[in-house]
């Protein structure tokens, strides 16, 4: 089966959008079942305890171009990623990071099975 | 060997090849698109990685990793330390989470993605 790449951009962007509006049925339904996630201080959390984190931590994710790879039933899908952490209106910091994500084709739907976040900082002196 | 034991090996054989500073194997392991993401959040390309590992030195260690297949592709992840020696002995260790991707190339395994977080320790 032919994939669009641009399916994948879609699901990221209704993850964004999910988070920013605080849906977590939402933002359960783009996350498979076995979904990892990675946060940027190396800490893994699962589907549940990510949705509970993003339900008690409120924050916006904006992203840039995303590169997609397809690989028969599953997918990559990198880039920057711009998350501004607080409530509409009460944003407290904005962090620069870049991400990569998993999405695998199961059950007529594309939803993602993995992410890793890494915060952008300056490169350690030699 | 399953498809995770291959991924598994994989791994060992990548960890082996930086350890040795041995690029022309690395290179084997990984796809041409291969994409890096480095704990600054910097990204490198499959040329930029192996320049990276050629100039800067060290010894890759895991701890224990979990591997999940979807059909023709895998992730891999779980803790790496990045062990350097400076020219007086001593040693430096970072400690990172690793998130990598593995795609079938053929009857091949190889990385496509490799993307290292600091873990707070």
């Amino acid at each position: 089966m032919a994939y669009d790449p641009d399916d994948l951009r879609r699901l990221e962007a209704r993850r964004c959008a999910a988070i920013a509006a605080g849906d977590l049925a939402s933002l359960a339904d783009v996350l498979a079942g076995d979904y990892l996630h990675v946060l940027a201080p190396g800490r893994v959390c699962d589907k549940a305890g990510y949705v509970e984190m993003i339900g008690r931590s409120p924050r916006s994710p904006k992203r840039g171009a995303l590169r997609v790879r397809l690989y028969g039933d599953a997918a990559i899908v990198e880039g920057e990623l711009e998350n501004s952490i607080g409530a509409a209106g009460e944003v407290s910091r904005v962090i620069p990071a870049y991400c990569t994500q998993v999405a695998a084709y199961r059950d007529g739907a594309w939803r993602f099975v993995s992410y890793i976040l890494t915060q952008k900082r300056p490169p350690r002196a030699a | 060997m399953d498809d995770a034991q291959v991924v598994l090996a994989l791994e060992q054989r990548r960890c082996a090849a930086i350890g040795a500073g041995d690029t022309a194997t690395l290179r084997a392991l990984l796809t041409d698109d291969y994409a890096h993401v480095h704990m600054t959040g910097a990204t490198d390309d499959c040329a930029g990685h192996l320049r990276a590992v050629s100039e800067r030195p060290r010894e890759v260690i895991r701890g224990e990793l979990t591997v999940r297949v979807y059909g023709e592709l895998a992730v891999l992840t779980g803790q790496q330390i990045n062990r350097s020696r400076s020219a007086d002995g001593s040693v430096t260790d970072v400690t990172a989470f690793c998130h990598q991707v593995a795609v079938k190339v053929g009857e091949d395994w190889r990385f496509a993605s490799g993307q290292l977080t600091p873990m707070a320790t």
